[in-house]
């Protein structure tokens, strides 16, 4: 089937298997980062990639920012905010019971979908490039990406705040006793999880359009990322993004567009049968 | 007995045989009432825009009707006024039902119209179906909903365009006006890109039967699908692009087709003709698109954002405008008709029997309105179905806004067609 | 330094300490005995916050600390070695070295006590690049000795420091505990191992059934009859 498609389109198709696969790492990696740390499951992650992306639109028509700057800006909105939620809503049933968890980021889905609903319709919106060329947006995506991805990277495993946000997700009780404040660590990882989740959401809204709603199935698709690479597994977040987006890619070419979001759950049930902890990732954090 | 005595009982018993039929007649004749007509609309729901726009649609057609004095119903022997009562079906087969079944047995209607999606229609008809109910359908493009075969569906009468019509349309228009500027010498080469759900199904498929039925020349290069709600087109538009199509059929909503002409366009660099159908008929297609519409193709049935085609539905545009503030939608246009055509239909039949209504419906023959007829005649096949006249717009981008011309047919031809700039043409 | 006094602490309904006192004066190394279960480990999570008492108070350099975050605590000097050593397992011995000296006063000297660590711990020098999980038994119970130095601390607890360990390194373990003590830390020694700790402690208390039934200097504890007979087997 693949080969019969000619070697530039059959090119095509994985570069942009890549570029879908660039915001599955971004969305993928917040949510993984988040989990580590507080042992979280935020459902609610596909709406804050979601609100990024809004964030950025209205930057980019209301002040004229260019959308690749403001990601930025819209990552530090969202990041605050993510770190009000965590404060106002997380914080306050943490350790309670993993049902009050599920409901509270399952509640914040729909608040979350029907805030932006208001403040922006649900009619799609899409974030024009500033370029002529769509080579240019793909290579600033992926540059951009790897950026980010490099900053978080220095950041995690070169300070010492990253240090800290190790410790408490490997164990929790030890890092208290070595004097951090692991609720000031859930806040911080849930400000850059929900952070970098604006930075998909924004690259998103570039390469497809947006509704309040497009956030729910990325959202899912970033869960089975994180299982196949291992829960808590940064690698494993970045080499599964890129690994899924190219499987999509490659599925719809040849089994067909109604296959783009099936064949990833097929493939984490076959992954779990195989390798319960994933494949990255070792049975303990 | 005396000649004068006869003749004074002989006029006295006519006199109360006179006064007694008339006393007769005048109490067995009906009191006085309205006709009630109940609309079934998604107000709200992920179909509320357009349940607004048939709702719009119905109080206009309604408050024109009871201005000019109401429908004639001998029955009643005087002009009955219409009284519109509105069901919310929530874009939800369950409370589809459940209202369909409030407005028979609480509210007593005399006839129903409306329905939009296909999925709550064929269930919210059934309380129609099993109460004896007339259903004018104005929504739902699957056949279905007059052609099932596990209900009895002849109180139900569809006034849509389906699937069937969108793509004979389409087949028929590349045909006659592209193949000869792009394929001469050889079969067109088309690809389709289509929901998969039973409209982009039902899309497709007509479009396969249309082309053998017709014995045209036209070849499926490639016919990708997609899931409902997806943005993202460009693994199927590269799939397309490697089949070298001639032109691109995309059946689906005003979103997913936007997205993807863009994406052919800007991403992909399928630089084709990219055909859309009816169902985008929205302010907001045009606005989505913009320059990248410019010279994309639109099957329509009613274009409210064309030039002048048809005194009605300039009329009607300038009403909606006047009453509403924006302009009409899509949907709208058809409820507006249905409502004409029942108080047509309870006229000729000339009582609120259900049964004679529906006979009268069946039997209905009247002059078109906004949508336009092949024959310029309303009136119901024997699969209850109507033969509208679809056409093709070309959109037009002058630089600031995009904005459509109808090509085809010639009848109703307003420019000639162009290629899409840029455009390469596909292989065999 | 460390006072505690009259503290009762339970964990939900099950109450574990009853009317617990203990104090601790700078320089010295104080011991608490007791058996599996007798509450040592829950006693030490009180100090340090992870478990805050019912009733009583507890103070550190005349401060209530009772009611007091663990990071706190553990800011004013009070850090705990804690049973079953807790290193974190995917960093480097090195990293887990310099989590120990997160506090500011503790970063401020972390240089100073990287050197003195792995002098007291050569073999923690050589292995500094490795992942802590790939460490023995042996040298992970250093690691977490080392990493609790790390902070500079003024009162260090450590509970059951040789658990599980082979007496040769249990004999290390001890010898550095008081290496430690020499250099000026005040230690709290949690400890099953009555003979060992009493022979480095210079007071002890014994802990039973989250009771304090005895206390006293080492060598009055090692001279009463009742501890004889129960734990030191004579």
């Amino acid at each position: 089937m693949l080969l019969a498609i000619s070697p530039p389109i059959l090119i095509q198709i994985i570069v942009w298997g890549l570029i879908v696969g660039c915001i599955y790492v971004l969305l993928a990696s917040g949510l993984n980062l988040i989990f580590g740390v507080m042992k979280v499951v935020n459902f609610a992650h596909g709406e804050f990639m979601i609100l990024g992306g809004y964030i950025s639109y209205s930057l980019s028509i209301f002040v004229g920012l260019n959308p690749y700057l403001s990601i930025f800006v819209s990552m530090i909105v969202v990041g605050v905010l993510g770190v009000i939620i965590e404060r106002v809503c997380f914080h306050q049933i943490l350790g309670t019971s993993k049902l009050n968890e599920l409901i509270l980021s399952l509640g914040l889905i729909y608040v979350l979908q029907n805030t932006m609903s208001i403040l922006w319709t649900d009619y799609p919106v899409l974030i024009n490039s500033p370029f002529e060329s769509r080579v240019l947006d793909w290579v600033i995506i992926i540059g951009i990406t790897m950026l980010i991805m490099t900053g978080f990277y220095i950041l995690i495993r070169r300070t010492k705040i990253g240090r800290a946000m190790r410790a408490t997700s490997q164990n929790r009780v030890a890092a208290m006793l070595m004097g951090i404040n692991v609720e000031h660590i859930n806040m911080l990882s849930f400000g850059l999880g929900t952070a970098l989740a604006a930075t998909a959401g924004t690259l998103l809204a570039i390469i497809t359009s947006i509704t309040p709603y497009s956030g729910e199935i990325p959202a899912l698709k970033a869960f089975t990322i994180i299982i196949l690479g291992g829960l808590g597994s940064p690698l494993g977040a970045v080499i599964g993004g890129l690994g899924y987006g190219l499987i999509e890619s490659v599925a719809v070419t040849v089994l067909g567009g109604t296959w783009r979001d099936a064949v990833g759950f097929i493939i984490l049930i076959l992954v779990l049968i195989i390798r319960p902890m994933g494949l990255f990732g070792e049975k303990e954090i | 007995m005396k000649k004068r005595t006869q003749l004074i009982i002989a006029v006295a018993i006519i006199a109360i045989i006179v006064v007694s039929a008339a006393a007769y007649y005048y109490t067995t004749l009906p009191p006085t009432r309205t006709i009630k007509i109940g609309l079934v609309a998604s107000l709200t729901g992920s179909a509320a825009d357009v349940g607004t726009d048939m709702e719009r649609a119905a109080m206009m057609a309604v408050e024109e009707i009871n201005e000019a004095g109401g429908v004639y119903v001998k029955e009643y022997n005087s002009k009955l006024k219409i009284e519109l009562i509105v069901g919310d079906d929530k874009t939800n087969p369950q409370e589809g039902v459940a209202i369909v079944t409030k407005l028979i047995t609480e509210d007593n209607v005399d006839v129903l119209v409306g329905g939009f999606s296909s999925a709550v229609t064929l269930a919210s008809q059934v309380p129609a179906i099993e109460h004896n109910v007339p259903f004018v359908i104005t929504g739902a493009s699957s056949s279905s909903v007059t052609r099932r075969t596990d209900k009895d569906t002849s109180y139900m009468f569809h006034y849509c365009t389906i699937t069937d019509d969108y793509s004979e349309t389409i087949v028929r228009f590349l045909n006659h006006t592209v193949k000869p500027i792009v394929a001469p010498n050889r079969n067109l080469s088309l690809a389709l890109l289509y929901q998969n759900t039973a409209y982009g199904q039902g899309c497709y498929q007509s479009t396969v039967y249309f082309i053998n039925t017709l014995g045209l020349n036209i070849t499926i290069v490639a016919a990708e699908t997609f899931n409902m709600g997806d943005t993202d087109f460009h693994t199927q538009l590269l799939k397309i692009k490697n089949a070298k199509p001639d032109a691109v059929y995309h059946a689906g909503f005003t979103r997913d087709t936007a997205d993807a002409i863009k994406q052919g366009i800007a991403d992909v660099g399928l630089n084709t003709l990219y055909i859309a159908v009816e169902c985008c008929e929205e302010p907001q297609f045009y606005e989505f698109l913009g320059s990248f519409g410019d010279r994309q193709i639109l099957e329509s049935k009613f274009g409210p954002q064309a030039e002048s085609y048809s005194e009605a539905v300039d009329d009607y545009k300038a009403k909606y405008i006047e009453r509403w503030g924006v302009i009409p939608g899509m949907m709208g246009a058809d409820t507006y008709d249905a409502i004409y055509l029942i108080a047509k239909a309870i006229e000729n039949a000339g009582t609120l029997d259900k049964a004679k209504i529906r006979d009268a419906i069946e039997n209905i023959e009247m002059p078109q309105m906004l949508i336009m007829m092949k024959d310029g005649i309303i009136r119901f096949d024997e699969n209850h179905e109507i033969d509208p006249l679809c056409f093709i717009e070309q959109m037009i981008w002058d630089g600031t806004t995009l904005k459509p011309y109808i090509v085809y047919p010639d009848e109703l031809k307003q420019r000639d067609f162009e290629l899409p700039p840029g455009y390469v043409p596909g292989g065999p | 330094m460390l006072e505690v006094d009259h503290i009762s602490a339970s964990y939900g309904n099950i109450q574990i300490l009853w009317d617990i006192s203990l104090n601790v004066k700078e320089g010295e190394i104080v011991t608490i005995l007791g058996p599996n279960g007798a509450g040592k480990t829950t006693l030490v999570k009180t100090i340090l916050g992870l478990l805050h008492p019912n009733s009583g108070s507890i103070k550190f350099l005349d401060k209530r600390i009772d009611k007091l975050p663990t990071y706190k605590i553990v800011n004013m000097g009070i850090v705990l070695v804690p049973e079953g050593r807790e290193i974190f397992p995917k960093m480097t011995v090195y990293e887990n070295l310099l989590l120990g000296a997160y506090g500011k006063e503790a970063e401020k000297n972390k240089d100073q006590s990287l050197e003195m660590i792995f002098q007291i711990f050569p073999i923690l020098k050589e292995r500094r690049k490795q992942l802590a999980q790939t460490l023995s038994g042996g040298e992970q119970q250093m690691l977490a000795i080392a990493r609790g130095l790390m902070s500079k601390p003024k009162l260090l607890i450590m509970d059951e420091p040789s658990l599980g360990l082979a007496p040769i390194i249990v004999q290390k373990i001890f010898r550095v505990i008081r290496e430690i003590n020499e250099k000026g830390v005040t230690l709290l020694l949690v400890e099953q191992n009555v003979h060992r700790a009493l022979e480095i402690a210079n007071r002890g208390y014994l802990l039973e059934a989250g009771k304090m039934v005895l206390s006293g200097d080492w060598n009055e504890l090692l001279a009463n009859e009742y501890v004889k007979k129960a734990y030191l087997g004579l």
